[in-house]
């Protein structure tokens, strides 16, 4: 069973990258963007069929390593079909 | 007075301090491998600059989790002192010995330049007890990531209870850090970690000499 990981820095954290990334984007026309958000994924396949212990099992990854919750907000998608 | 200094892949100021503990307390310090679980009874552990582990992930995230951290949190346990710098710094905020991250610098460029840091007043500490309040001194940073960041009530804390060692000038902030932090100590004193580096500053060749007045300090108030 995979697990999928998206993790994005925090709201009340200044994100100058996303800033820049829709600024850029505004500039090219696209001035509908309410918000942009620039984060990271991670793809994890893990020996596990139980889907509620893949998600614990991607959880329990995420506080020890994976997220710094001081920054950092995560949410984690478990995949059955791949 | 004996100090170790821990090597990580991608620690590349590991040299410089050496360099610069051997000139200020005429001691050598020994060479620790991240890989090593044990270390010996020492008065300070450096952590020094680097890219350790590549930056993979978050800056000295993946260094934190490395078998050495155990015996640095023991080493904290006894009371010793510790001092990381740069990416050092960052790697004791990932292991929570240090409170607060270290986010991309606000105009997302890595900075490479002097700075003046203005010495705090703060709680007793082996690395600030030599340094007269208010006083500047002049040193490098060369990071990507040194924003310090922390909520407003950890903020409050390390403000009240005197945590904060250095600032930069409130005119000069480089990088985007709350209240202008440079480096911060633990609750007991004993545990700093800064971005500048006070090792890039010792020479007659490197642009500025005032980290003399850092490690002056420093080695007089562990040599006793």
């Amino acid at each position: 069973m995979k697990v999928l990981i998206n993790i994005f820095p925090k709201k009340e954290i200044l994100d100058p990258e996303a800033k820049a990334i829709k600024k850029s984007l505004n500039n090219l026309g696209f001035n509908k963007i309410n918000d942009l958000e620039k984060g990271k994924q991670i793809l994890i396949s893990i020996d596990e069929n139980d889907e509620k212990n893949a998600f614990k099992y991607a959880e329990e990854m995420c506080n020890k390593l994976l997220v710094n919750s001081t920054i950092e907000d995560h949410e984690i998608i478990v995949l059955k079909d791949r | 007075m004996r100090t170790g200094i821990i090597v990580f892949p991608g620690s590349n100021c590991d040299r410089d301090i050496e360099v610069a503990i051997k000139k200020f307390s005429n001691k050598n310090p020994i060479r620790l491998w991240h890989k090593d679980t044990e270390i010996p009874n020492l008065d300070l552990v450096v952590i020094p600059g680097g890219f350790s582990f590549g930056d993979y992930l978050r800056c000295g995230a993946i260094a934190a989790k490395s078998p050495i951290i155990n015996a640095i949190k023991n080493h904290y346990s006894r009371g010793s002192a510790i001092l990381g710098v740069c990416n050092g710094f960052q790697i004791l905020l990932e292991t929570d010995l240090l409170s607060g991250s270290l986010i991309n610098n606000q105009n997302l460029k890595f900075l490479c330049k002097n700075v003046s840091l203005i010495t705090q007043s703060t709680i007793e500490s082996p690395f600030t007890r030599g340094l007269r309040s208010g006083s500047i001194i002049n040193v490098p940073i060369a990071h990507n990531e040194g924003n310090y960041y922390a909520n407003d009530q950890l903020l409050k804390k390390l403000e009240d209870k005197g945590q904060i060692a250095f600032k930069y000038l409130d005119s000069e902030n480089p990088n985007g850090s709350k209240n202008n932090i440079a480096g911060i100590l633990s609750e007991n004193g004993k545990v700093l970690g800064m971005m500048p580096h006070p090792e890039r500053a010792i020479n007659t060749y490197h642009s500025s000499q005032d980290g003399k007045f850092f490690f002056k300090s420093l080695f007089n108030h562990l040599l006793g």
